[in-house]
């Protein structure tokens, strides 16, 4: 199989006179054999799309939570005991199986949608390492591929450890 | 403290995690863990998984500029992510059954040696640069070269990929022990045995970082050890200090960058030690 499309230009020292275009996207590294087909981009874009998006979910989850727990006494007290030892929140459940968080966000649970951030968050570089495998088959690296969907494999396998290790 | 109080400060804490973090191709971990549990008196259990949030947080707000800008080197990273997340997977495996405080110590001692190591290599030396011939970083294509800020694109070859990948495997394992990104070993690993650019450790560290942490996320986060209440303000302060720190680690010299680490992966150091003895 056509294991290597593309040439890696690493031999050859790229254009030394690029210091204009340096900071602008897939224009400083034309000899680059990675980026003919823009991996780079593809995976900029991928993280800047998780990272806001989860940023604003976090921010709105984090708002109705500070909205909540000014009117919700009990609240208020479990935070306040945080200075006392390991904390316990009573009143703001933690919601860590998916039913519970689903639930939680129909309620717009602050908690519960800010959690909904922190998971897209966490699953931002899973689907980066998805995303690049999906390039390197269409390109047929294969040995990229395969080292990429082992590593997901991997990812993947940890949520269903974390059952196996928590009994 | 009110509520909103404790959001402030934590957005803080998350602010200088995420920006030095972001520097140095570290997690932001030695900050988060240390201020949560000693300072605000979390339960160490939350702390860690509000620090492996952290971590992921870091990694993907820096990357975005670092692998635009071919400071990370994507390859190099994937073929890391190997080790890194294997040993995640044992590392979560191990947390039941090994004694922290051995794991402190001899971290303690990695981290001395990894710090003096960088330190010394502060002012270049022309030997320093050139890394071993190695056949499979010329099979797997890992060389490559990156435009540093004057506009000069500086070109550097990749050795001893597989001690290298062995290394990875035990920061993987650290990583998830401990809730750090492990940047501390990686960037020393990849700057003295792979020869890679201070720099361009830096920045492939903070790429790798993410994936190593969710996989130790998903763990936390089934065990019920992320808390939204703690750890949605760190992660939204580290979101923002990544983005800003990547702007700034390009113009930043080889020489700040690597007495920097050193001073900071010195302070880790201590405190592991500390925690150890």
């Amino acid at each position: 199989m056509g294991d290597q499309p593309i040439q890696s230009g690493t031999s050859e020292p790229p254009d030394r006179h690029t210091s204009p275009d340096a900071g602008i996207p897939g224009m400083d590294k034309g000899t680059d054999g990675a980026d003919s087909y823009h991996l780079d981009l593809v995976i900029s874009k991928l993280l800047l799309i998780g990272v806001s998006l989860s940023l604003v979910i976090i921010a709105v989850g984090t708002t109705l939570t500070l909205v909540a727990a000014a009117t919700k006494q009990a609240a208020r007290s479990s935070i306040t005991d945080l200075r006392h030892g390991s904390l316990e929140l009573p009143a703001l459940t933690v919601p860590h199986t998916v039913h519970a968080l689903l639930s939680g966000i129909g309620r717009f649970d602050g908690p519960a949608v800010a959690m909904l951030g922190l998971l897209l968050l966490i699953a931002t570089p899973m689907a980066r390492v998805a995303a690049s495998a999906f390039v390197f088959l269409a390109v047929r690296d294969a040995k990229f591929a395969l080292i990429t969907l082992a590593v997901l494999v991997i990812l993947l396998g940890s949520f269903e450890f974390g059952h196996l290790v928590s009994g | 403290m009110t509520p909103v109080e404790l959001t402030g400060i934590l957005l803080l804490v998350g602010l200088t995690a995420g920006s030095l973090g972001a520097l140095l191709g570290l997690g932001g971990g030695f900050v988060v863990v240390p201020f949560l549990t000693l300072v605000l008196g979390v339960n160490i259990h939350l702390a860690i998984g509000t620090s492996i949030v952290a971590v992921v947080a870091t990694s993907s707000g820096a990357a975005v500029a670092y692998v635009r800008d071919n400071l990370a080197n994507l390859r190099v990273g994937m073929f890391l992510e190997l080790g890194t997340t294997a040993g995640a997977i044992t590392g979560a495996w191990l947390a039941s059954m090994v004694a922290p405080r051995l794991l402190y110590l001899l971290l303690g001692l990695v981290l001395i040696d990894s710090a003096r190591a960088v330190w010394r290599k502060r002012t270049p030396q022309a030997e320093d640069r050139v890394a071993p011939p190695d056949a499979l970083a010329d099979r797997l294509r890992l060389h490559n070269h990156y435009v540093d800020a004057t506009g000069i694109a500086v070109s550097y070859r990749v050795g001893r990929t597989k001690l290298t990948l062995a290394l990875m495997y035990v920061a993987g394992i650290t990583s998830a022990l401990l809730g750090v990104g492990s940047g501390s070993m990686k960037v020393p690993a990849m700057d003295r045995a792979m020869g890679l650019p201070i720099k361009v450790s830096a920045a492939t560290s903070n790429f790798m970082m993410g994936v190593t942490a969710a996989t130790s996320a998903g763990v936390y986060f089934s065990r019920g050890d992320i808390d939204p209440l703690i750890t949605a303000p760190v992660a939204i302060g580290v979101l923002l200090g990544a983005v800003g720190g990547s702007r700034i680690l390009p113009r930043l010299s080889d020489t700040r960058i690597r007495i920097l680490f050193a001073v900071v992966v010195l302070a880790i150091a201590a405190t592991m030690l500390a925690k150890g003895v």
